[in-house]
């Protein structure tokens, strides 16, 4: 057995716990070794030094300090328990006000909403017209768009005397087209006269001609262009007076200076008002609702007047791709379009008074 | 230095019940036993107020998990050590024991006082003389290991049974009381040093 051995039987042989013999053997190697004795010594010296440590004695208010430690616990404890609970846990007494002013500034929201989304609706279509307005201007003005093409986008455009649309009413769809073809006849009337490019179909009526003549020509000519005609009678009737094309009259004459003279009496005496003279074409504004009377008279005048429905059978014819109907008619005079009815005067239509000489 | 007073099994239960009355009378008997394991393991009085106080704060919210009153001391024992080497972690995370040597002066009841000026193997006769080796092994144990000091502080210092020490380290006898040994060596050991 060498000195460790010896020593880790140090504290046992200090506390009394070796067995007699073990005892006895450790007893005679510390007798002969006089580094073990050492170090038993101080090991000896050192426990008896832990027995005599003392205790220290508790510091004052160390009851009263656990008790304010308990109470700041609770505190907290509280504290975070009502933050863990959550809203399910709230009392109903404090849960259903808080509903209840959910629940109205709910509803003043949703009011509020379907309030704002009629208001702001209207609003975009008038911007999307207008742009589709000024795009259809800078066309005509630039003149990039040949005749052709028009006529084609013209001619795809569905009818308007179909019957599934009959009741529709007043859409915005034929507008563009209207101001489409007084821009053309604009354009006509300042020189584009012997154009040579084909001119949509006109009805041109001799002034001898009287409206019943008209009806009997119109059940004469049978044709689709006529069925087309009539639906398209009564799809227009049904359209309010704004959406109306504006009639156009072709008078044969034989004294031009002598009718011009007569008409712009006319007009005067039906409280119209003649807008341009030009040449052989005139425009005139007359009140809507006087404006068969004024048909009356205008035949009277001494050349036949066949009016508003001839707009119609322009619609008509192009709406047809130019049908038999309408090429007969083709060399007798020139593209006739309606004028638009001038802003800010309701109530009164523009017509358009195209006089050939015989 | 014996055990703390035995507490008896009828205050034990009305402190499960929530008498406060009876935490007190706990309080008041295990008050010197739980202060002086916490002060002998953080060498601080301070901290060791502290920790027994929390000990017994622990012991007020959890007593009623006590399943055999006769094992109170025991529980309460093993509630101070888990505390004490919680706070001894806390305390070095903080480098609280960093700039301690045994060089340096340690905080008594009376104030700092200077390191000893003598070996183990001098015969201390004065008072003071004893409150210098008092303070001498109070340094070495906080340059202990945590296992070693706490085997010294409940055998040496508390006057634990190996037994009972055996229970709360879950160990063997043998294997405390060959731990234990290794533990008194080192701390001679260390005592040696600091003289030298």
């Amino acid at each position: 057995m060498v000195c460790e051995e010896f020593r880790d039987r140090f504290s046992a042989l200090l506390e009394e716990e070796l067995s007699p013999l073990e005892e006895r053997v450790v007893r005679e190697h510390l007798a002969s070794c006089s580094e073990c004795l050492k170090d038993f010594e101080r090991l000896d010296k050192t426990i008896r030094w832990l027995h005599s440590v003392e205790e220290v004695e508790v510091p004052d208010a160390f009851l009263s300090g656990i008790y304010e430690k308990m109470e700041d616990r609770k505190r907290k404890g509280l504290l975070a328990y009502q933050v863990k609970r959550g809203w399910f846990n709230y009392p109903a007494s404090l849960k259903i006000p808080i509903q209840a002013v959910a629940m109205v500034a709910t509803v003043f929201l949703v009011l509020y909403l379907t309030k704002m989304i009629p208001v702001e609706g209207p609003r975009l279509k008038d911007v999307d017209r207008a742009k589709e307005d000024y795009s259809e201007i800078k066309k005509m003005e630039t003149g990039s768009i040949p005749r052709e093409t028009k006529k084609e986008k013209a001619a795809a455009l569905p009818p308007l005397e179909k019957p599934g649309l009959k009741d529709i009413g007043p859409t915005r769809a034929p507008v563009p087209r209207e101001e489409k073809a007084g821009r053309r006849l604009a354009q006509k009337v300042t020189g584009e006269e012997n154009r040579p490019a084909v001119p949509p179909p006109k009805t041109e009526i001799a002034a001898a001609e009287t409206p019943r003549l008209m009806e009997a020509e119109k059940t004469k000519a049978p044709s689709s262009e006529s069925v087309k005609l009539e639906d398209g009678v009564a799809t227009k009737e049904k359209t309010s007076l704004a959406a109306k094309p504006p009639p156009e009259v072709i008078l044969r004459i034989s004294d031009q200076a002598k009718v011009v003279s007569e008409l712009q009496e006319l007009v005067k005496r039906f409280a119209g008002e003649t807008v341009t003279v030009q040449e052989n074409i005139l425009l005139v504004s007359l009140p809507a609702l006087s404006f068969s009377e004024f048909e009356k008279e205008l035949v009277k005048l001494g050349s036949s007047a066949k009016a508003g429905k001839m707009m119609l059978q322009k619609d008509a014819l192009e709406g047809s791709s130019a049908p038999a109907g309408a090429k007969k008619r083709e060399g007798e005079g020139k593209v006739q379009e309606p004028a638009r009815p001038i802003p800010g005067r309701e109530g009164y239509i523009t017509v358009r008074i195209l006089l050939l000489r015989e | 230095m014996g055990p703390s007073p035995k507490i008896q099994k009828e205050v034990i239960e009305s402190c499960k019940a929530g008498s406060e009355r009876a935490f007190g009378e706990i309080v008041l008997r295990s008050q010197k036993k739980v202060f002086n394991i916490a002060y002998r393991m953080l060498g601080n009085r301070e901290e060791a107020k502290d920790l027994a106080q929390e000990v017994f704060l622990s012991v007020y919210e959890s007593i009623k998990d006590l399943k055999e009153e006769v094992k109170f001391d025991a529980w309460l024992t093993q509630i101070t050590i888990n505390h004490c080497r919680n706070r001894w972690k806390y305390l070095q995370r903080r480098k609280y024991f960093k700039s301690e040597s045994l060089d340096d002066p340690i905080e008594t009841e009376d104030g700092d006082i200077p390191k000893p000026l003598y070996h183990p193997a001098d015969n201390p006769e004065t008072l003071y003389e004893k409150r210098l080796i008092q303070e001498a092994i109070q340094r070495g144990l906080l340059k202990l290991k945590e296992e070693q000091r706490e085997l010294i502080v409940l055998r040496d210092l508390q006057g634990f049974s190996y037994e009972e020490i055996g229970e709360l380290f879950q160990l063997p006898i043998g294997t405390i009381k060959s731990k234990l040994h290794r533990a008194r060596m080192d701390l001679k050991q260390i005592l040696e040093k600091a003289n030298h």
